[in-house]
């Protein structure tokens, strides 16, 4: 029955090759980078001079385009003058890894240039509670009017189809109007994350509470449960996890508007990094700071992944409807969860 | 098709029927339609169904798909609306679903976040009984129904059977007066099913309730009722009503015996009635053939 195919159509991997996958998904990328940076002959387009030589607009530490450093030494090579001397080099935009992993390090140490420029952890910490702020306000309207909409024909039907409609207006668009309406500080960066997440919130758990099997509504009437309480007892309990899904694929999407929110009045968190670390030709922290994003982000997904398990033990443990969950650490699901036990044949079936 | 005058053979089996018909009536149905679609194409599923149940009494309505007995069911629970006729209640009208008509339907519907003891005690905390003693009643449904091991666990732990208990415990905990039950058991496997038959037999004998059961297994239907209820397709509607003459209480023993074969028959006859005109054995052959192969 076990089938060791690698290639299995849609068959789940022992844990072991699912770890090696999930390693070699990061190694991968990681590898082809340290081969783009140590490797000299791959790549590396330009020269770094470390002895200028005869050619006068050379100088120590100038980059040059490759073609333009051998054309110069072989007109100096011809000319019979000192031959100017480099090594080859990638441009400043693509550092090694191992510089952008010591700027993780030297990045929150560094003291900002500017004395009102805030340091790394500053703008860390802006742009997380932007992003909060935003989700919060937005899931404050959106989770009851998604589990109204779903439940309900009446609200699905008032709502539904101008939310369609305005879903499909980038965030973006509102942010001249949202600096002119609420100022330039983080007020119009929050409205653009709510304005990002809110119209789909509504829709997708909207959809959630809509997938709650109908069965056990009418099980619930048949035992009593009318009105509100069906509503309380019933519909929310049975599609709580999904919105607990939900939530964070949204908080995901919530993370996207970010960059576009940050830069909407006055550039702030860690966008600002980012943007003055480029000016400055840092790219290492500007990479280290992506990276962070990407970390936190899935650092707060993971985390939200383990809690869900907590909250919610009742979570059917079957590999088809877990939800996705990028660790096997974190996975709920035991890889050989046991079976249930079987209680009939224990009990005396004479009659 | 006559079964064996059992009244006679089986005085015990007679004199059963006589006690159930001397017990009033609890659930009565009268002039019962149901039809689908609108616009003028309307399909009539059955029109002028009545049948009287009495307190206490285990009907099984058989029938084959589409003959509308899961409907019938349904409109009893409240959970369908019919379009003529009445179903009283001990005398009342009935009105929507309710916690008098329980009902267990064949997808396990146990609420997958409460544990086993939650989901029984759901019915009594809707009743407004404090959950102190709701949990103790509760306790003694599962006892009753052999879970009181798994009152921590929750549904997605149990077997299929086992989660049909803890069904049938939560119905059984509001004190309906019918417990309805649409094909309970059709989801389980053959060996399950019967232990889950005897099960039920036994919870029934100790509790003071009318159980209608929807099912489209003969041999089941024999096995479990006092009385039959057969209905057909085109025009839909109850056939007939038999009184089951397999004397309590029962046991697989009797699956051979000649009034369950006799019955069995009777039924076997209204669901697989004999085609007219051409037999079987006269259909023309339908024959796969590849080229190069020897066919006679």
């Amino acid at each position: 029955m076990a089938n060791h195919d690698w290639l299995g159509l849609k068959q789940e991997l022992p844990q072991r090759r699912r770890l090696l996958l999930t390693a070699a998904s990061f190694i991968l990328p990681l590898a082809i980078w340290c081969v783009v940076s140590y490797v000299p002959w791959i790549w590396h387009p330009l020269m770094h001079i470390t002895d200028a030589g005869s050619v006068d607009y050379f100088s120590t530490g100038l980059e040059v385009p490759r073609v333009t450093f051998f054309q110069e030494v072989a007109k100096a090579r011809a000319a019979g003058l000192e031959v100017p001397k480099g090594i080859r080099v990638n441009p400043p935009y693509l550092p090694a890894p191992h510089e952008v992993v010591r700027a993780f390090y030297t990045a929150f140490k560094t003291p900002p240039r500017l004395q009102d420029e805030p340091w790394l952890h500053q703008s860390l910490g802006h742009s997380i509670r932007t992003i909060f702020l935003g989700f919060f306000f937005s899931s404050l309207i959106g989770l009851p009017l998604g589990i109204l909409s779903g439940t309900y024909r009446f609200f699905s039907k008032l709502q539904e189809p101008f939310i369609e409609f305005f879903r499909y207006l980038p965030a973006p668009a509102f942010g001249a109007l949202c600096v002119a309406i609420l100022g330039i500080e983080d007020a119009p960066k929050v409205a653009i994350i709510v304005i990002g997440t809110f119209f789909q919130q509504v829709l997708v758990i909207a959809n959630s509470v809509r997938k709650v099997d109908p069965a056990l509504i009418e099980a619930a009437q048949t035992l009593g449960a009318k009105g509100w309480r069906l509503v309380i007892r019933v519909v929310i309990p049975a599609s709580i996890t999904d919105i607990y899904t939900d939530m964070r694929i949204l908080l995901g999407w919530a993370w996207t508007y970010l960059i576009v929110a940050e830069v909407v009045g006055t550039m702030s968190g860690i966008t600002l990094f980012i943007n003055q670390q480029a000016r400055y030709r840092n790219f290492d922290n500007v990479y280290a700071a992506i990276a962070m994003i990407g970390i936190i982000g899935l650092a707060t997904d993971m985390l939200l992944a383990w809690f869900g398990t907590v909250l919610f033990p009742w979570k059917k443990k079957n590999r088809k409807t877990r939800t996705h969950t990028l660790f096997p650490l974190f996975d709920p699901v035991p890889l050989n969860s046991a079976k249930p036990k079987r209680a009939e044949a224990a009990i005396a079936p004479a009659y | 098709m006559t079964l064996p005058d059992y009244r006679e053979q089986a005085p015990a089996v007679a004199a059963r029927f006589q006690r159930i018909h001397e017990r009033p009536v609890i659930l009565s149905v009268r002039d019962l339609k149901k039809s689908f679609g609108s616009n003028g194409g309307t399909h009539v599923v059955f029109d002028h169904l009545s049948l009287e149940i009495h307190r206490r009494e285990f009907i099984c309505a058989v029938g084959p798909s589409g003959c509308g007995k899961s409907t019938f069911a349904r409109i009893v629970a409240g959970l369908d609306a019919a379009n003529a006729g009445q179903i009283l209640l001990n005398n009342q009208p009935i009105a929507g679903p309710g916690p008098d008509r329980g009902m267990v339907f064949q997808g396990y519907t146990l609420f997958p976040w409460l544990t086993v003891r939650s989901n029984v005690m759901f019915g009594l905390l809707m009743a407004g009984k404090a959950p102190s003693t709701a949990e103790g009643e509760a306790r003694e449904w599962l006892d009753m129904v052999g879970l009181a091991k798994f009152e921590h666990s929750y549904p997605h732990e149990l077997s299929g059977g086992m989660k049909q208990r803890v069904a049938i415990a939560r119905a059984l905990a509001n004190n309906p007066r019918i417990l309805i039950m649409d094909e309970p058991f059709a989801a389980l496997d053959a060996q399950t099913r019967s232990q889950m038959q005897n099960y039920l037999l036994q919870i029934w004998r100790k509790v003071d309730v009318t159980i209608l059961f929807i099912t489209h297994d003969l041999d089941e239907a024999a096995y479990l009722a006092d009385r039959i209820v057969v209905m057909g397709v085109n025009p839909g509607g109850i056939r007939e009503v038999i009184e089951n003459p397999v004397p309590r209480p029962r046991s697989p023993a009797q699956f051979l015996g000649p009034e369950f074969l006799a019955l069995k028959k009777r039924l076997e006859h209204h669901i697989h009635p004999p085609v007219e005109g051409e037999p079987a054995d006269k259909l023309p052959m339908v024959k796969l053939t590849h080229a190069g192969d020897e066919v006679e």
